[in-house]
């Protein structure tokens, strides 16, 4: 076998049957199907070319999410010096900070919905909307725990930041998140909005 | 043998090894399989016997079944896939 078959071979392996979910990944961070499709692309692109960079036996999705992430904020940052756009940003965070123990959504359903089965009634585009409707590091940071079941260790050497700080994102993302959806479950008739009762 | 915890203001069964608040500050990390502090058996004994705690995680497992749902419902289009493995016959 040639290096260049083995080489290939090596990257259909470890790296090709991701692409669903680095996929999945480029749409939730640029908002659109073309834009994904680029991303997508050009991960691949130099995921391939760097492919010698790549340490065999760890977590390929990983080192692709990476790769796939860079390319998206070095896009941002560059239509932002162009357009002047500033992205809307997570508020500033302390790692670890969690805030209240009790989730405020439990507490507003306890009476009708304990379980919070209203989520089940959520049509897939409306959950879509509120995700990407998050600033980008607790998208990020959701996406790939939630979604892709990665490690607090690896999202953290992805995004650059402490475990603490991973925890807290992840927190914080859920928690905004689940406040959209409920806001959402109300308007639609899906959760009543009765004056609850404590009891 | 009953006790009021913080965490919930409600009964709670003592389920002997964690307190309701103890589950409860822990619920992600337990999700996660990241419980590291306290042995997770521990954790998910409590969610188990725990009638006041059980909803908690039933509502976070709900939430996070729809967002994995929305999400994985997206595959990759065949088009682009076919342009990926082009990558590989040009360089």
């Amino acid at each position: 076998m040639t290096d260049t078959t083995s080489r290939r071979d090596a990257f259909e392996r470890e790296a090709i049957p991701h692409l669903d979910a680095v996929y999945r990944f480029a749409l939730r961070l640029s908002g659109s199907a073309d834009a994904a499709e680029d991303l997508v692309q050009e991960t691949f692109l130099r995921a391939w070319r760097a492919w010698e960079q790549f340490t065999p036996g760890t977590n390929a999705k990983s080192w692709l999410f990476t790769i796939c992430r860079n390319v998206f904020l070095r896009q941002q940052e560059r239509s932002r010096r162009h357009d002047d756009i500033v992205e809307k940003e997570a508020p500033r965070e302390s790692p670890g900070a969690t805030g209240d123990v009790i989730n405020p959504i439990w507490s507003q359903t306890k009476d009708q919905d304990p379980e919070g089965r209203f989520f089940d009634s959520i049509v897939d585009e409306e959950v879509l909307r509120a995700i990407d409707a998050l600033p980008e590091e607790y998208r990020t940071a959701v996406v790939l725990s939630d979604v892709e079941g990665l490690p607090y260790q690896e999202i953290a050497e992805m995004m650059g930041v402490p475990v603490g700080t991973v925890k807290s994102r992840l927190f914080r993302g859920r928690r905004q998140l689940q406040k959209v959806l409920h806001e959402f479950a109300l308007e639609m008739g899906y959760l009543s909005k009765r004056a609850e009762v404590d009891g | 043998m009953n006790r009021e915890d913080e965490a919930t203001g409600r009964e709670c069964a003592d389920t002997g090894e964690l307190t309701c608040r103890e589950a409860i500050e822990r619920i992600y990390e337990f999700m996660d399989g990241e419980a590291t502090d306290v042995d997770p058996t521990a954790i998910a004994q409590h969610f188990e016997k725990c009638a006041a705690c059980y909803p908690h995680l039933a509502l976070e497992q709900n939430f996070r079944a729809k967002v994995a749902a929305a999400i994985q419902r997206q595959e990759c289009p065949d088009a682009l896939r076919k342009r990926v493995l082009t990558i590989l016959e040009g360089e």
